[in-house]
């Protein structure tokens, strides 16, 4: 039984006419990762808003997602229950008056005591590499780096114990050091199924099992990663792969 | 853009309507004398306080003199100056904080100046300036932009404060573009939106300034036409004929609203991004 | 065409840049290399005259400089129109401007005609600075400072960008100075790399040295690149 299915979205500007995203079909086992590859623009950002139903109202949308069977496009409780999402710029993610303190026990929702909600929070903080954590719930937002703001929405995104996570350009705005870590914790968590969407092929393919290529709202390939980058017959897909090889191939050549 | 400026108003219902709203009234004021039912001068006490009529059209006020042509001649008094008072004070205002946030020395001198004038509550000090150089109403405007000069320095001085450190500004500054080109050709269209919704808050603050100081007996004397001293002379008549406060009342209203509702629609309009608004309202 | 001497640079009691030294000779490149909090931000703004330095100072050849910066949004007056900001740097210099250099070019970064009357807002990311890369090299300058331009480009598109900013070099004599925290952007476009490792330069060397390395974070920096994994999937 398939796990995640997204059957045949298409998503339509009302006031324009214009298609964003053109019959959009996937398979996603549990337990895995899915790697979402494209240039910006494709629609990959869409694809996460269309499944955390976050897109604006005067989008049409036309097509089904089902978890376990259960239709959740437009059910928010489902989506609330079960997915929960990484953003790309993680300065704009957070609240610039409040402490991280403020901001993560906010998003832990159960009726725990505020004790042990800092204990959850220090556990998820330690989890994602932070060193010092009573030191990053004291600051405000503007005080820590980049990389540390992004590993602390990765640690909210743990706290919500969901199964599903949805990773939108999770790294784009990281340095290598802190990417390649971050790229590791994203693998090395148990039993979560998280759809990461990037840019970078490199990435994705370090960590990912299966890849969709999207290009101009539609999927070009759906394969696993050793097809895309062994046997892919597909021409943008090669284009894909032999850009990023181009970039990679100096340095490459630099390292001998 | 002239174009595209202009379609965009008409689009805007609210701003059409308060742009037509203040047109009329500028030309009705401009040409008092034609469109003006009677003299707003002549008292006539056999006809005090009569109802509107085709003689009166808003009927008369204590002394017999037509309400309605006191109200037309009173946009002389009330609106222009209050326009002219209003230019004067941007005026001032952008020239010193264009300059204090350009120049280093300037902008301690300036802005500790500001602060001293701000620390006295503006009402306050128009009630001083006035007492100082005595009542009329070219003391008024006098008071009003000493009174409001340092505000609009502040203002104009943090808008500019948003835009001198992007890089835009200095890209231009490391390919070598001057000083004045950038201040004219980026700062200026920048910070002019923002301008436009001072100038037109401010028309409607100086309005109500000039017919509160009139109102209180400080401003315009007796006779000038000006819908602050219509006020006071309604309010001394409020038991026996409480409908005089409603002409000059309203017309406050009004006009200090369309000003308002002009200076909202005219910077949402000179924002590029205003599409992109409307987009995501619907 | 840069030359640092020295410099040093304190932001509240702390050394943010410590004994810079730094020479940029005509027709050569330089990438400045280092993490996010390594000072490369401090440096840039130090070298284009927007903050002065503590100690040290830097001597630039203003003549026929270009910058382009890693905030794209922030880089364009959002009142100009594409055109507008593309024709803003000819009204000082005595070149002229080209209606055919320009199609040409916009050909090769891959933007439409069509974008040319738009406003900033209604560009992606992405085109917007590709704009930017154009506005900078549309005056044929010989000097070029990249601050972290390609950060925000996707890998295709920083691809493209970087094989015609390597062949303009060629073409022209640009001499580039680049700072980023990418190393394979660096490797592809400059001959000379310096690693910055809070507020120090703790390595230079030759690109094509790289893999001679010695100090520690450098080879750090070398290990987080991710490679391509095609070679052991062919295994």
């Amino acid at each position: 039984m398939r796990y995640l299915k997204i059957e045949n979205l298409s998503i339509k500007d009302n006031k324009t006419n214009e298609i964003l995203l053109d019959d959009i079909s996937i398979d996603i086992e549990e337990n895995t990762i899915l790697g979402v590859v494209g240039e910006s623009g494709s629609g990959k950002s869409l694809l996460c808003k269309t499944i955390l139903g976050l897109i604006p109202s005067n989008l049409n949308i036309e097509g089904k997602i089902t978890l376990n069977n259960k239709d959740i496009l437009n059910n928010s409780k489902i989506i609330k229950d079960n997915f929960c999402v990484i953003l790309q710029e993680a300065i704009n993610a957070f609240n610039p008056l409040y402490t991280i303190n403020y901001q993560m026990l906010e998003s832990i929702k159960t009726k725990q005591s505020k004790k042990e909600k800092l204990k959850i929070c220090i556990k998820y903080l330690r989890k994602v590499g932070l060193k010092r954590c009573s030191k990053i719930l004291k600051s405000y937002p503007h005080e820590l780096s980049g990389g540390q703001l992004q590993r602390v929405m990765i640690a909210i995104a743990l706290t919500q114990n969901r199964k599903i996570i949805i990773a939108d350009e999770p790294t784009s705005s990281l340095d290598s050091i802190n990417q390649k870590e971050i790229i590791n914790i994203l693998k090395n968590l148990k039993d979560k199924t998280i759809i990461i969407v990037s840019h970078d092929l490199a990435l994705i393919s370090h960590i990912a099992k299966d890849i969709i290529v999207l290009k101009d709202s539609k999927v070009v390939e759906k394969a696993d990663t050793k097809t895309i980058f062994t046997n892919t017959k597909n021409e943008y897909t090669k284009f894909l792969v032999s850009t990023q090889e181009n970039l990679s191939k100096e340095f490459m050549s630099c390292l001998k | 853009m002239r174009k595209d400026f202009l379609i965009k108003i008409v689009d805007n219902k609210l701003a059409l309507a308060s742009l037509i709203f203040i047109t009329l009234l500028i030309i009705t004021g401009l040409f008092a004398p034609l469109v003006s039912p009677n003299d707003p001068y002549l008292i006539n006490l056999d006809e005090k306080l009569l109802s509107y009529s085709l003689k009166y059209p808003l009927g008369t006020d204590h002394l017999g003199r037509c309400v309605a042509s006191r109200l037309i001649y009173g946009i002389r008094t009330t609106l222009f100056y209050s326009l002219f008072a209003m230019i004067i004070t941007v005026f001032f205002g952008l020239i010193l904080g264009l300059l204090a946030s350009f120049f280093k020395l300037l902008r301690v001198v300036i802005l500790r100046f500001c602060d001293i004038m701000l620390s006295f509550p503006s009402e306050l000090m128009m009630l001083a300036i006035i007492g100082f150089l005595g009542t009329g109403i070219e003391n008024i405007i006098i008071a009003a932009i000493i009174s409001k000069v340092a505000w609009y320095t502040r203002m104009i001085y943090s808008f500019t404060l948003n835009h001198v450190n992007t890089n835009y500004i200095h890209f231009s500054k490391v390919i070598g573009i001057p000083s004045r080109t950038i201040i004219k050709k980026h700062l200026f269209p920048l910070i002019l939106s923002d301008i436009i919704m001072l100038a037109t808050l401010n028309v409607g603050s100086i309005i109500l300034s000039i017919s509160a100081l009139s109102f209180l007996g400080l401003g315009v004397q007796a006779p000038t036409c000006e819908w602050g001293i219509m006020l006071n002379e309604a309010k001394e008549l409020m038991s026996i004929n409480p409908y005089m406060m409603l002409p000059p009342g309203l017309m406050i209203l009004f006009v200090v609203l369309s000003f308002n509702i002009l200076g909202d629609s005219i910077r949402d309009i000179l924002d590029p991004t205003y599409n992109l608004k409307i987009k995501d309202n619907s | 065409m840069l030359k640092i001497k020295n410099l040093w640079k304190k932001y509240k009691k702390e050394f943010v840049l410590k004994e810079i030294n730094l020479n940029l000779q005509k027709n050569s490149s330089l990438a400045l290399v280092g993490e996010s909090g390594a000072g490369k931000t401090t440096l840039s703004r130090l070298i284009l005259g927007i903050d002065t330095p503590t100690k040290g100072n830097i001597n630039i050849d203003k003549n026929s400089m270009s910058v382009v910066f890693q905030d794209y949004r922030n880089s364009v007056n959002p009142l100009f129109t594409i055109i507008e900001i593309l024709k803003e740097p000819f009204g000082l210099r005595k070149i002229t401007f080209s209606n055919e250099k320009l199609e040409d070019l916009l050909k090769t970064f891959n933007l439409s005609k069509s974008l040319l009357d738009k406003y900033p807002h209604e560009l992606s990311g992405g085109q917007l600075q590709r704009v930017c890369i154009l506005r900078a090299i549309l005056t044929k300058p010989s000097f070029l400072i990249l601050d972290e331009a390609f950060s925000a480009l996707d890998v295709s598109t920083k691809s493209q960008v970087v094989t015609y900013i390597k062949s303009l070099k060629k073409e022209q004599n640009l001499t580039i100075f680049l700072i980023t925290h990418d190393l394979e952007v660096a490797t592809s476009l400059c001959e000379n790399i310096k690693i910055l490792f809070k507020g120090e330069v703790v390595e230079s060397l030759k690109t094509k040295c790289l893999g001679q390395a010695q100090n520690q974070y450098t080879k750090l920096l070398i290990d987080s690149i991710i490679p391509l994994k095609i070679k052991e999937t062919n295994e």
